[in-house]
């Protein structure tokens, strides 16, 4: 399959290459869409009186833009470039696990589609904002079937952004070249691995808030509409994702600039190991600061006052990282090249926006500033500016080395200039609209706003065509630009210096087989896509694509069982300090960190609604004791069993595997019997259902997620049954019965706190 | 069959753990006196089945990593949700 153009290569390919490059053409649609909605709404702001859009359509205009700007454009052009680049970088024959960065691509691909046709649907779309905040994402406020659908096709891009994330952890810690240590590790991709630990730890709490929402708008629970849950639960939930969000966007963009302006400043970046230190301090306290987003509402004012501290102290990383590319600059002999024009455009953004950003970390400040245009043209400068022009720099320092062509840089520095007026034009007359309030088609028509929303217009007029002018001048240089030179930058980063010659997708597999490429990726993510409109609009559906989706994991065990995409002999060469572990059992635990979170979010939205409650029935009233019990020395046995498995395969006995796995699994089924077959019907029976209050929902909504856990340890289980009934296990070669093994334990151990935080407190 | 011994003897240590947790339900004491009893017992046991069977406790400190900062942003998230509404 390899060479030329093949449509059925691109579906079914597991090059981190070629994903990259379907990653960078699928966000740039994602961009031109949503700023055909930026220049809609624009226009609309600057002649409001002609009523382009009305408020409602202004509203789906405005969510769906921030929505896919920041979630589908900005955030996945990071991970484009991390694709190709990050295994060239580190020396790594392709990311830890390509079939799962397929699947990656194909959820993120279907869910962008999925939220585009939710406008489509009767009623329209979401109209909420991107923060869909509750109780106005509930169906109280908003009925129309189309914010269900916009709400999951989050969810799945959710679990699209968390397999990214295991993969590319795994990948950098374990995957390494000899060599290739933290010292010398390149900076783009200390970028990388801070954007995507960060994806790791605060996607999942969104993750928790699709799901309770979803449960809310489908099965009737009450969290976010509830007095006891309702905006504040959301909030807490929604910004704990969604300020490290804001980061998630720009580390990238920031490892992109770290690359380009030492290169063209022909100097090290200054201070590296002190700006990678600065970086990581960047990443912890991101996930310390999520409060400052909820100074507006009634929540104590000490935990506000604590957050406003965390919020200045990020500044002082966050101004190492910038002064580290600034002094970098200091006595250097600098060539001005498209790709540092770009760089510094971006490092000018990063400061303004900074700037403008403190004065949000200020409670008092933040009463004034919240709702009007400032804040809007501060995150754009930090969001927009910094990112776009951070990597719109590695769109042209690295175009060479991915097409082997040279773009026209004299048109290129010019189109520069005219997107960097443009964007100003566009932002900063937003600093001086700071009392017009935000998210509304229409506003008072004030003198002095009305000028400035037309000088504000006309920059997106000149900034949108200028950026796509730029797209078009790579688009004419690939197929029609001279030849590059190898290295045209001198560069001298690893994937210029290690590998010479240009790196072409098209025409270079780069190490893996043939064998690598797939169908079963796109089809699981097209059946998981199927499942998510089945939740949002048909029960039917949901289950027929279940079945689907089940028979589709069989094929993939399959050609597990078969070993047909196993890398025979290879072996870690930096993996420091993960000596002792396989990248699968690290991969498995960088998953559970990440369901840590989940498991983690949903109990603490239980404990918030029941510390909320006045009243709160007794646990003895509503639950069997005694099933509780029965059920939690089920769990426990079941661990004996599959750890008693494990230990029989290490010592060869075959029989003892097959043995400890077939009584995990029956265990496994007795819990859901109990629990499904038994436990659920007599609640219900005695009312104590969806409609009956908080404490059933947040019983069904907790533990009914955790019997979906048990659900997937059982089919894992039953995979390696029928691996160990072929032989597949043996004593060197046992380490999925482990893996298995973790992920069954961490279910076990949830269920450990679920049991007396309903059946004994 | 010297470690299946003592992952037995561990199963044993959990389950007789499940038994006193039932128990102290019945203990007469201030209600956050017991529930504190018990989510300390629901701790040590998570620990251990971490430990032993997820065999943390051999595998070197550094995995461990992985999951305490997972606890250490979700105690955050849940101290901050809690004492935001008290």
């Amino acid at each position: 399959m390899s060479g030329g153009f093949s449509i059925r290569r691109w579906l079914t390919t597991t090059n981190h290459k070629e994903i990259g490059i379907l990653y960078m053409v699928t966000s740039l649609y994602f961009l031109v869409f949503a700023g055909f909605l930026a220049g809609s709404m624009r226009t609309q702001l600057a002649f409001p009186w002609l009523g382009l859009l009305d408020p409602f359509r202004y509203g789906q205009t405005v969510t769906l833009h921030g929505l896919i700007m920041i979630l589908w454009f900005l955030s996945p052009l990071g991970i484009a470039f991390a694709n190709y680049f990050v295994p060239l970088q580190i020396g790594a024959k392709d990311l830890a696990f390509p079939r799962l960065n397929a699947v990656s691509y194909w959820l993120y691909l279907f869910s962008g589609l999925m939220l585009v046709s939710s406008v489509f649907m009767p009623g329209g779309g979401p109209d909420t904002g991107w923060t869909l905040y509750a109780p106005l994402a509930t169906t109280q406020y908003t009925p129309q079937p189309g914010m269900t659908v916009a709400v999951l096709a989050l969810g799945l891009l959710a679990a699209s952004v968390t397999i990214s994330s295991v993969n590319f952890i795994t990948t950098i810690v374990w995957c390494r070249r000899k060599g290739m240590s933290w010292r010398v590790l390149p900076v783009f991709t200390w970028g990388v691995l801070a954007t995507v630990a960060l994806m790791l730890y605060a996607f999942p709490s969104l993750g928790v808030g699709i799901i309770l929402l979803t449960a809310d708008r489908v099965l009737g629970t009450m969290y976010f509409s509830s007095l006891q849950g309702g905006g504040i639960l959301w909030d807490q939930l929604f910004w704990f994702f969604g300020h490290p969000e804001v980061y998630i966007v720009v580390l990238p963009a920031l490892g992109v600039m770290a690359e380009v302006i030492p290169t063209f400043a022909r100097r090290p970046l200054f201070g590296k190991q002190i700006w990678v230190v600065e970086l990581t301090l960047v990443t912890v306290l991101s996930i310390m600061v999520w409060v400052h987003h909820m100074f507006l509402t009634g929540i104590s004012f000490d935990v506000r006052e604590t957050f406003m501290l965390t919020t200045l102290a990020i500044s002082v990383p966050f101004e190492g990282v910038v002064v580290g590319m600034v002094l970098t600059l200091r006595k250097a002999s600098i060539r001005i090249t498209v790709p540092m024009l770009y760089a510094f455009g971006a490092l000018f953004f990063v400061i303004l926006g900074g700037i403008t950003g403190v004065f949000q970390a200020s409670i008092a400040l933040d009463y004034a500033l919240r709702g009007g245009y400032f804040i809007v043209g501060h995150f754009h400068y930090v969001m927009v500016g910094t990112t776009i022009f951070g990597l719109w720099a590695g769109l042209f320092y690295w175009f060479p080395k991915m097409t082997g062509r040279m773009f026209n840089e004299w048109i290129a520095k010019l189109l520069f200039v005219v997107q960097f007026v443009g964007f100003n034009l566009l932002y900063f007359p937003m600093f001086f609209l700071m009392d017009m309030p935000r998210r509304v088609s229409e506003y008072p028509l004030n003198p002095e706003w009305i000028p400035l929303n037309l000088l504000s217009t006309a920059g997106a007029y000149i900034w949108a065509p200028a950026g796509l002018l730029g797209l078009l001048n790579l688009a004419y240089a690939l197929f029609k630009g001279r030849k590059s030179e190898e290295n045209p930058w001198q560069a001298q980063a690893p994937e210029w210096v290690n590998l010479p010659g240009p790196i072409v997708a098209l025409s270079n597999l780069n190490g893996y087989a043939e064998e690598g490429y797939t169908h079963l990726p796109l089809v699981a993510s097209f059946l998981i896509l199927l499942f998510a409109y089945g939740v949002a609009l048909s029960p039917s559906l949901a289950l027929v694509s279940l079945a689907a989706i089940l028979v589709t994991t069989a094929y993939w065990f399959r050609d597990h069982i078969r070993e047909k995409f196993s890398i025979v002999g290879e072996r870690a060469a930096e993996n420091w300090p993960f000596f002792t572990q396989s990248k699968e059992k690290l991969g498995v635990w960088v998953f559970l960190a990440s369901e840590i979170i989940i498991f983690g979010s949903i109990i603490s939205s239980y404990l918030y609604v029941r510390v909320a409650s006045i009243t709160w029935p007794a646990a003895t009233q509503t639950h069997n004791l005694t099933i509780g019990t029965l059920n939690t020395i089920i769990l426990l046995t079941s661990s004996l069993s599959i750890i008693l498995a494990l230990q029989s395969i290490k010592e060869g006995n075959r029989k003892g595997l097959i043995a400890g796995l077939g009584a995990t699994m029956i265990l496994g089924v007795a819990f859901l019997a109990i629990k499904l077959g038994f436990e659920w019907p007599e609640l219900l029976a005695k009312g104590f259902n969806l409609s009956s209050g908080l404490a059933a929902d947040t019983y069904y909504a907790t533990t009914g997620a955790h019997a979906i856990h048990v659900a997937v340890g059982l089919v894992a289980v039953i995979y390696l049954l029928a691996k160990a009934v072929r032989g597949g296990f043996t004593v060197e070669n046992h380490h999925a019965v482990e893996n298995v093994g973790v992920y069954w334990h961490f279910v076990d151990i949830v269920w450990m706190f679920l049991f007396p935080l309903f059946y004994l407190i | 069959m010297k470690e299946k011994g003592f992952y037995v003897a561990v199963w044993g240590i959990l389950v007789l753990a499940t038994i006193l947790e039932v128990a102290t339900r019945s203990i007469q004491a201030a209600a956050i006196v017991v529930a504190f009893g018990i989510i300390i017992i629901s701790i040590t046991k998570a620990v251990l089945i971490a430990s032993i069977y997820q065999h943390l406790w051999y595998e070197g400190k550094i995995l461990s990593l992985l999951p305490a900062v997972a606890l250490i942003a979700l105690t955050l998230l849940l101290l901050t949700a809690i004492l935001g509404v008290m």
